[in-house]
């Protein structure tokens, strides 16, 4: 009898299962896994929150990202619910002996795969050659992992937008998942390249990449190399970057965004932030996709100690990174204010999801996110902003806030990327090296026809 | 007589036990002297037995129907489903619909739609051990409360433009695609864990017809304070049970006093008005008012039909008998596959369009699910068949209906009629598929400076 009252305990969680495919999204999930852990692990002292809430949060962590149990067996060390993707074998291999080495967790066997040759920063090797050669490996194992939740809750997958592997195949398997799990929540986090890349066919990629993300993804989640860089060196005073640090920003957002937090909106219920229940919240509307998170404070290890915040503060800057379009809490422009009409125009979005972590959270004034001027008139009231709660420290970070927003902040650069992608394709340069693999010229146009139609949908805001 | 009144009280008893307003005994015997004081109190009753016979219980529809139906509607609604049933008494259809008189009819129809649709069994189907409901069974109160639809009609109203609209639209259409999403995950969770409750209690239950624990009985004991509560309801049920038996002990006392009753009616009917009733025709309520109209109409329409077609007809005839000469056989068989193939498309699209296969008849009722394992070592003479598999699920009652759980289904089967049913699905898609894009095709040939592009996975 015992038995069964476990399995009753341990159930309604939704279990998230992330796709690592190409260089950057393995050593992306590498460190967000190394993230979860040390979360879910922190120093008892440091989280601030009773013995028993501490447990409960730990386990809810665990079976959301990991799985401790096969039928047969029980697992010595948690495991990630994870595929991983890659065609070059040298990164897989390195992030699993990490994992394996911190004895805290470890990706499951024969979840992998790669092989001996990459796709060379070509989108369409990826796309039209790697992808549906491997599909019915990746989809196998991935069925796999699907098999060993209760409660899919939804996928995660990492990718960048202007590699080969990564973003080709990466784009392919994802319209495989759709296929696969019609009914499955899909949040694709891409990172985006800089401005200044070092592979001269980035924007093509990456305008491939986004154009059929945009079909069969629920949500595209956007990070900016350039702003990512910035908080690097402006707000974490780290002096070479690697790219290490760069991925330790991300997983900061991303595990801000994705830990266990409580939404109030269900009166009577209160429930954990399900992957679906948040995606519908931001998401819901087809036309627009992208996402972006604002999070503060961040700072170096070293500063933490010495620093007290009170929630009025952060929210009011977070409010202002929202409507001014800042990446980060330095350098906010504070002239820009909500719909005088005269000023510069602000940042419209079309739903937010705040997530506040840390101590004294009741009576916390979020009202200044509710503004109907934030959002378009055709919005029902009082469904702009979603509220997450968790009194649980996160990250060392006393008080922390995280805004994930459907708004107008990711175009500037997807106009950018879209110019000088057209300006490359306008004198077909490099085009031959795609249409090799298969791609069309007409595959670019319909591309570019897609996002030109987001980049006005959102501007149309 | 003194027993007669016991069973009558009996039968009022039952009655209200299964919802219906409260009645007195001393109403029956008011009705067969065809007192007043009797008639709303029966019409009453009939108008709640028929809504428990429509929609399989008695709720809080029926006292809002009370407030808000005029006597005169309610008497009407009454007359016209009793008709439909097949009750069709030209004194009942010729009742005053003001609720004045007339209660030994009412009584008499009472008793004619207690016999013939079986209601004191119905009554009985729908008493079952409450342990046998499933867990959300008894949690729903707190998920019954209505949400809020006047904000949402507030903000519908509003001054929008219609492109605003059909954002707006999209919106909540998106929204309620999620949800749905989010339901189907519940949903396959539910019954993944409830699989695993039926794995894990093998061997032990409580019921002879399954071999595990219900996901109620394991409720029960994680948390015993509920059993309270459950006991209660079990006497409660047991009671009802009780009566029932009584019931059918004793009914014939009831059915032979309703015979006094009716012989009473002959008696008292006397020859004149006899005579006078005859001559009034039968009021029929369920048929619509322009019959007569329309049945010419169609004659008409049937006749010209006929004309149109006969000439037709002759034409093709020929055509048969000249081509019959010319055709070859493969030619033939190309052709009969042709048309095989139109035929399937046109089914297929019939199907779908017939909208009685989504909709629910009464209350949705969740399958339940039983798990048996055959075990080797047992060679029981079950009467359910042998199966190829170790393990298999079987659905009971998929859809809830009046007559209780369904007997049960093999899932093999089921999942050969959903393929059927997929398949027509798709043969219907594609037809589809090809008619918007010919639509497209056409709508963008409207707009010149419009570049049309299909969604990736039309192509």
């Amino acid at each position: 009898m015992f038995l069964i009252v476990l399995i009753l305990t341990s159930s309604c969680i939704m279990s998230i299962i992330t796709l690592q495919l190409g260089q950057c999204g393995n050593q992306i999930g590498g460190e967000l896994f190394t993230t979860f852990i040390k979360d879910a692990h922190a120093k008892p002292s440091n989280v601030q929150v009773s013995a028993n809430r501490n447990e409960q949060y730990t386990e809810e962590v665990i079976s959301k990202f990991f799985t401790t149990e096969s039928q047969s067996d029980k697992f010595d060390v948690p495991q990630a619910r994870a595929v991983l993707v890659d065609m070059e074998p040298k990164v897989i291999a390195q992030i699993c002996t990490e994992a394996k080495r911190t004895g805290k967790w470890m990706y499951p066997e024969k979840q992998q795969f790669s092989q001996k040759r990459g796709s060379g920063n070509n989108w369409a090797h990826g796309f039209c050659v790697h992808g549906p050669r491997v599909k019915e490996k990746v989809m196998n194992m991935i069925q796999q992992e699907a098999e060993k939740c209760d409660n899919l809750g939804g996928f995660l997958s990492l990718t960048s937008l202007a590699g080969g592997t990564g973003s080709g195949v990466g784009a392919y398997v994802t319209q495989c998942l759709r296929d696969e799990f019609p009914n499955s929540f899909i949040l694709n986090q891409v990172v985006w390249p800089y401005h200044t890349g070092e592979v001269i066919v980035q924007n093509y990629n990456a305008i491939l990449t986004l154009s059929h993300l945009y079909q069969s993804a629920d949500a595209v989640l956007v990070m900016e190399n350039d702003h990512l860089h910035r908080i690097c060196t402006q707000l974490l005073n780290i002096k070479k970057i690697g790219f290490k640090d760069i991925n330790n920003v991300i997983c900061h957002k991303l595990a801000s965004f994705l830990l266990p937090a409580v939404t109030q909106k269900y009166t009577d219920h209160r429930r954990s932030n399900a992957f679906g229940e948040v995606l519908e919240h931001l998401v819901s509307h087809p036309d627009y996709k992208l996402l972006t998170i604002k999070n503060i404070p961040q700072m170096s290890d070293t500063s933490k100690q010495f620093c007290t915040y009170q929630w009025h503060g952060l929210l009011k800057h977070l409010r202002q990174m929202l409507i001014a379009d800042a990446s980060m809490e330095e350098g906010i422009d504070w002239q820009v204010h909500l719909g005088d009409g005269s000023g510069i125009k602000h940042n419209q979005s079309l739903a937010n999801a705040l997530f506040l972590r840390g101590k004294d959270l009741d009576g916390i004034d979020v009202s200044s996110f509710s503004d109907p001027k934030l959002y378009p008139s055709w919005i029902l009231p009082n469904t702009g902003v979603a509220v997450y709660k968790q009194p649980r420290i996160f990250n060392d970070y006393e008080k922390s806030a995280a805004l994930v927003t459907n708004s107008r902040s990711p175009i500037g650069s997807l106009n950018h990327m879209i110019g000088k992608a057209w300006n490359m394709f306008s004198s077909r340069a490099y085009v031959y090296q795609y249409e090799k693999h298969g791609l069309t010229e007409e595959d670019f146009l319909d591309s570019f026809v897609t996002l030109e139609q987001v980049v006005a949908n959102y501007n149309t805001l | 007589m003194a027993q007669v009144r016991e069973v009558i009280e009996l039968l009022t008893k039952i009655l209200r036990e299964n919802g219906t307003t409260k009645i007195k005994a001393e109403i029956f015997r008011l009705a067969k002297f065809d007192k007043d004081e009797a008639v709303v109190p029966l019409w009453k009753l009939l108008f709640e037995l028929i809504y428990f016979l429509e929609n399989g219980t008695i709720d809080d529809v029926v006292i809002r129907a009370f407030s808000q139906l005029t006597t005169e509607e309610m008497a009407i609604y009454v007359k016209q489903k009793m008709q439909n049933y097949g009750f069709l008494s030209r004194s009942f259809s010729l009742l005053p619909n003001d609720m004045l008189t007339g209660s030994r009819e009412l009584l008499l129809a009472l008793a004619w739609l207690l016999c013939t649709k079986n209601i004191i069994e119905k009554f009985m189907e729908k008493c079952s051990s409450p342990i046998d409901d499933d867990i959300y069974e008894f949690q729903r109160d707190g998920l019954d409360q209505s949400t809020n639809s006047s904000q949402l009609s507030h903000s519908l109203t509003g001054k929008l433009t219609a492109v605003q609209k059909v954002q707006q639209l999209q919106q909540l259409n998106g929204k309620l695609r999620f949800s749905l999403r989010q339901l189907y995950a519940l949903q396959s969770e539910r019954t993944r864990i409830q699989h695993r409750i039926h794995e894990s209690t093998q061997g032990v239950s409580l019921s002879g017809d399954k071999k595990h624990l219900s996901v109620m009985e394991v409720y029960l004991l994680r948390n015993p304070e509920h059993l309270k509560k459950i006991l209660r309801l079990l006497e409660k049920d047991n009671e009802r049970l009780q009566n029932l038996l009584h019931w059918k002990e004793q009914e014939d006392v009831f059915w032979k006093w309703m015979e006094s009753v009716l012989d009473m009616r002959l008696k008292n009917l006397s020859q004149s008005e006899q005579e006078e009733r005859d001559t009034k025709p039968m009021v029929h309520y369920n048929i619509p008012p322009d019959i007569i109209g329309q049945m010419h109409a169609a004659r008409k329409n049937l006749e010209a039909a006929i004309m149109k077609y006969e000439s037709i007809i002759e034409h093709l005839e020929e055509l048969w008998e000249t081509k019959r000469r010319a055709i070859t056989e493969p030619e033939l068989n190309n052709l009969l596959a042709a048309i095989n193939e139109e035929i399937a498309y046109q089914r297929a699209t019939l199907g779908i369009d017939h909208e009685d296969g989504f909709r629910y008849e009464g209350r949705y009722q969740e399958p339940r699910l039983v798990l048996f394992k055959n075990d080797p070592s047992m060679k029981s003479t079950n009467l359910r068949q042998q199966r190829s598999e170790s393990n298999t699920l079987q659905a009971f009652g998929v859809l809830g209906s009046l007559e209780g759980l369904d007997m049960p289904t093999d899932i093999q089967t089921e999942i050969a009629a959903l393929e059927k049913y997929l398949h027509r699905m798709e043969i219907e898609a594609s037809g589809k598929q090809r008619g918007y894009l010919a639509e497209l095709d056409k709508l963008a040939e409207r707009i010149p400076d419009a570049i049309c592009i299909q969604p990736k996975t039309v192509r």
